[in-house]
């Protein structure tokens, strides 16, 4: 019994030990984040149209970004130094130049992005989204800020597809819950009969084509483009542009004055040129300017 | 609550974890017996390739030979061969489920015999019984009822490492239910996730319950 009960004290003394330094070190680094979103946490929920105003004069207001970072070439890992690079990082660099405010990233799975801008977690998406119908109704969807469409990449040493009618009978790959996986489900739906494989990430998807277990991968134009550039003896465009869904930033539907700081900023630097600068970097030709703002999507 | 498309959609995740489990169960069954009496047996060699393959498949991630499986394999061949090697996604479950559960079911089941008293073995002899009959006929009928709970553990840890299987693009009830949480902000769908894990965890624990009644229904 008294071994039983000194045993028990010991581990609660440990666990009561552990508890009070690691929250005495999270604690400090913490702080100074701590203000500043609290105070723009609150500010959506509080009244629509407050805007979040920093905390000091001097100390920048942090937005928190969600990011699917595993996405190249718009937010991705640098292989040697695990630095987080892409164009979505290089826009954002510039939007909060341009803004006066910091960014914080919040990494997160593409299937379940959406929620955190609703809950708070973070405050915008920057992570290649696709402006859609749907989206521009359920979230503040800004200015587009790159073109975009989905197309059909084939791998080099199987058949071509140039167009949906011959994807019927094959194996397709997309990633869970993207533009591309609710077009395939609708050309499933209108009859072509594709057997789809949903990835958590695209870069599955790319591997899976390369192995041959998929025959084909739709995805956004700018991503084939980026896989093909890295490995062009593996993967080819195939089809034109099957929709047009320029990207945007998504916020909170009720962040109107996020939204509208963030339209300003982008028409700022499409007009200073960084926009077309950043394209040049990432994709050797202006997406960034003169976009087709038409939606055209498949779903 | 659920509509008719989510009920179904759900069922057939449901679907694709119990037969990923299943499979891999059985086939650790039959080959962990088999990895089992190679890591006791005396022969050098099979002693050394069982140890190793135990070694190898209980110290790596069942995600990383999933990974390996699925993703690495058929580049590596189609390296080496030069033609291609697609696998389907389902078989690669199976395969690395039932490799991974091998490993571990091989020493349960190595365990389980060990635990026989060796007279038991030396009894045999003495009847004038082979080493394989000794085996195969009296020792590991008795081990069964050690084994079973064993078995059934790892049994119901498969139903739940079956969730791994949505990394290569199944849509196992999980990540079902995880698309319909995310899509709609709502958390129900988790709710109805752990409800079915648990009721066929539950089905198992009971009849894994039933079964040891029976098999120890001597002793």
């Amino acid at each position: 019994m008294k071994k039983i009960l000194a045993l028990i004290m010991i581990m609660l003394l440990a666990v009561g030990f552990t508890g009070c330094t690691s929250k005495a070190k999270a604690a400090d680094p913490a702080v100074p984040a701590q203000e500043a979103t609290t105070n723009e946490a609150a500010a959506p929920e509080a009244a629509p149209e407050a805007t979040p105003e920093a905390t000091t004069p001097s100390e920048k207001l942090v937005i928190k970004v969600g990011t699917d970072d595993a996405y190249p070439p718009f937010e991705y890992h640098d292989e040697a130094t695990n630095d987080l690079i892409g164009f979505d990082i290089d826009f954002a660099k510039a939007l909060a130049e341009e803004m006066g405010v910091e960014i914080e990233y919040v990494p997160t799975a593409w299937d379940g992005i959406f929620n955190g801008v609703n809950t708070g977690q973070y405050d915008m998406i920057i992570s290649c989204v696709s402006i859609t119908p749907d989206r521009i109704e359920g979230f503040g969807m800004t200015n587009p800020y790159l073109s975009n469409g989905i197309v059909i990449v084939s791998a080099a040493d199987g058949e071509q597809a140039t167009s949906i009618e011959q994807l019927a009978g094959k194996k397709v790959g997309v990633q869970l819950e993207t533009t591309a996986d609710i077009a395939a489900k609708k050309f499933m739906a209108d009859g072509t009969d594709i057997t789809l494989s949903q990835f958590d990430s695209v870069m599955e998807a790319f591997a899976a084509l390369k192995g041959g277990s998929i025959e084909y991968i739709l995805v956004d134009s700018s991503v084939g483009g980026f896989y093909i550039s890295n490995d062009p003896d593996s993967f080819n465009i195939t089809s034109d542009l099957l929709s047009n869904e320029p990207i945007g930033v998504c916020i909170a539907k009720e962040n109107t004055a996020l939204l509208d700081k963030v339209n300003t900023g982008i028409k700022a630097l499409q007009d200073s040129g960084k926009m077309t600068e950043i394209s040049q970097k990432w994709f050797s030709a202006d997406f960034a300017t003169h976009i087709d703002s038409e939606i055209k999507v498949i779903e | 609550m659920l509509n008719e498309v989510q009920i179904q959609a759900i069922i057939k995740g449901t679907g694709y974890t119990l037969i990923i489990a299943v499979v891999a169960v059985i086939i650790g069954t039959v080959f962990g017996m088999l990895v089992a009496l190679g890591r006791i047996s005396h022969n050098k060699i099979l002693n050394k390739v069982s140890w190793i393959y135990v070694w190898f498949f209980r110290g790596t991630p069942l995600l990383l030979q999933l990974f390996m499986i699925y993703y690495a394999m058929p580049l590596i061949v189609k390296d080496l061969l030069g033609r291609p090697f697609p696998i389907n996604p389902l078989m690669a479950c199976f395969i690395a489920f039932g490799l991974n559960s091998t490993a571990y079911m091989a020493e349960f089941f190595r365990a389980g015999i060990e635990s026989i008293d060796k007279g038991q073995l030396e009894a045999s002899k003495a009847l004038g019984m082979s080493y394989n009959q000794a085996m195969f006929k009296i020792i590991i009928p008795q081990s069964y009822k050690r084994l079973l709970p064993s078995v059934g553990n790892e049994f119901i840890m498969l139903i739940k490492d079956t969730s791994l299987a949505s990394t290569v693009a199944i849509s196992d009830l999980l990540r079902t239910t995880k698309t319909m949480s995310s899509s709609s902000g709502n958390w129900i769908y988790y709710v109805y996730a752990a409800c079915v894990y648990l009721l066929m965890t539950s089905i198992i624990q009971f009849g894994f319950d039933k079964l040891e009644k029976k098999v120890g229904a001597y002793e």
